[in-house]
């Protein structure tokens, strides 16, 4: 039994690592765009713009996002 | 809904095909890379058998977890789940690959991934601990590359109902591949990797936004032909972020490029 659990626990990480890893943001700009997306769901013409339009402005932030920690990470202290 | 016949399913079929069959070549690109290291520092034997071990274990995980999935999960669920991961993965992909266009961090070099893996196999050892070692490393190469393509196999294949259509795809992806690794005896360190990436990156993205769409009740205009327009979308969006990122560079303070840590 607690071999299993530490299997599973294990499964768990290495899903996690592999669709999260050290990029969290794209995880939660993913789950605002649904979020989003069921918030807005009974208005289906505004649904239909607004939808791409987050996806859309999500990439633009997680390439921002990305750009920042990098050249932060470059920068002499 | 997706089942209608006409052109608006054939334009998500054919989205569907050609995002699992890229997907799936970038994938077993770099798995290929670990293969032949194997093969070269621990016999083919070792190397072929880790390959076909994996393979089959990824195929079970598709046939059994994909089918279960189909069968149990209510058809708008399954939709919004597989549209947020593949949403995820796509971001994920089109961020590396617009940082790496722009040169921000550096490109995925298969030549060096084959350098490390040889130089980590290349020890001696007993012969039966040699092969196992290759046999390891191998299976590991190829079921880790091979994990992110049965998650959008199941992921895209679900959606439509069309996991045999998507199973098939990689297949040939992973045959051809697999063939010209055969051929060449080399890990493909020609193929252009990052312009792959970037192209399923955008069809991941746009599948994603669409299939969580229509399992939250949202009917798109003119149906599937709206992936279309969001395909167009999203490559435009990307080119201009990767001319956004080189101008931003180019103006700020510079330093070396980076290396990610890079699993895919």
């Amino acid at each position: 039994m607690k071999t299993i659990g530490r299997y599973l626990v294990r499964a768990g990480l290495a899903i996690w690592d592999f669709l999260v890893g050290d990029t969290p943001e794209v995880l939660v700009v993913t789950l605002a765009i649904v979020a989003i997306t069921f918030a807005v769901r009974a208005h289906n013409s505004l649904a239909v713009v607004i939808l791409p339009i987050c996806s859309a402005l999500g990439l633009v932030a997680v390439v921002w996002m990305g750009r920042a920690r990098i050249n932060k990470a470059k920068r002499p202290n | 809904m997706i089942l209608a016949t006409g052109s608006a399913t054939t334009t998500s079929l054919v989205g569907l095909l050609i995002a699992v069959f890229l997907a799936s070549m970038v994938e077993m690109v770099e798995a290929l890379t670990i293969v032949v290291a194997v093969g070269t520092t621990r016999g083919w034997r070792a190397a072929f058998r880790g390959t076909v071990a994996a393979l089959v274990v990824l195929g079970l995980l598709v046939g059994i977890g994909g089918v279960a999935i189909v069968k149990y999960v209510p058809i708008d669920t399954l939709r919004v789940i597989a549209g947020t991961i593949l949403l995820l993965l796509g971001l994920s992909w089109l961020r590396k690959a617009i940082l790496r266009s722009s040169g921000l961090i550096s490109l995925h070099d298969e030549d060096a991934i084959f350098r490390r893996t040889v130089t980590s196999l290349s020890g001696d050892a007993p012969a039966k601990t040699r092969e196992t070692q290759g046999f390891v490393v191998a299976f590991k190469g190829v079921f880790v590359e091979g994990m992110e393509v049965v998650i959008i196999v199941i992921g895209l294949g679900a959606s439509q109902h069309r996991i045999g259509y998507a199973a098939a795809a990689a297949a040939a992806a992973i045959l051809l591949v697999g063939g010209i690794g055969v051929l060449v005896v080399r890990q493909l360190s020609e193929v252009p990797e990052n312009l792959l990436k970037t192209i399923v990156g955008v069809m991941l993205s746009s599948f994603g936004t669409f299939w969580i769409g229509e399992g939250a009740g949202v009917r798109w205009p003119a149906s599937d032909a709206s992936l279309v327009v969001l395909v167009a979308g999203f490559a435009v969006l990307t080119m201009l972020l990767i001319s956004w990122v080189r101008r931003a560079q180019r103006t700020a303070p510079t330093a070396p490029e980076v290396r990610e840590p890079v699993a895919s």
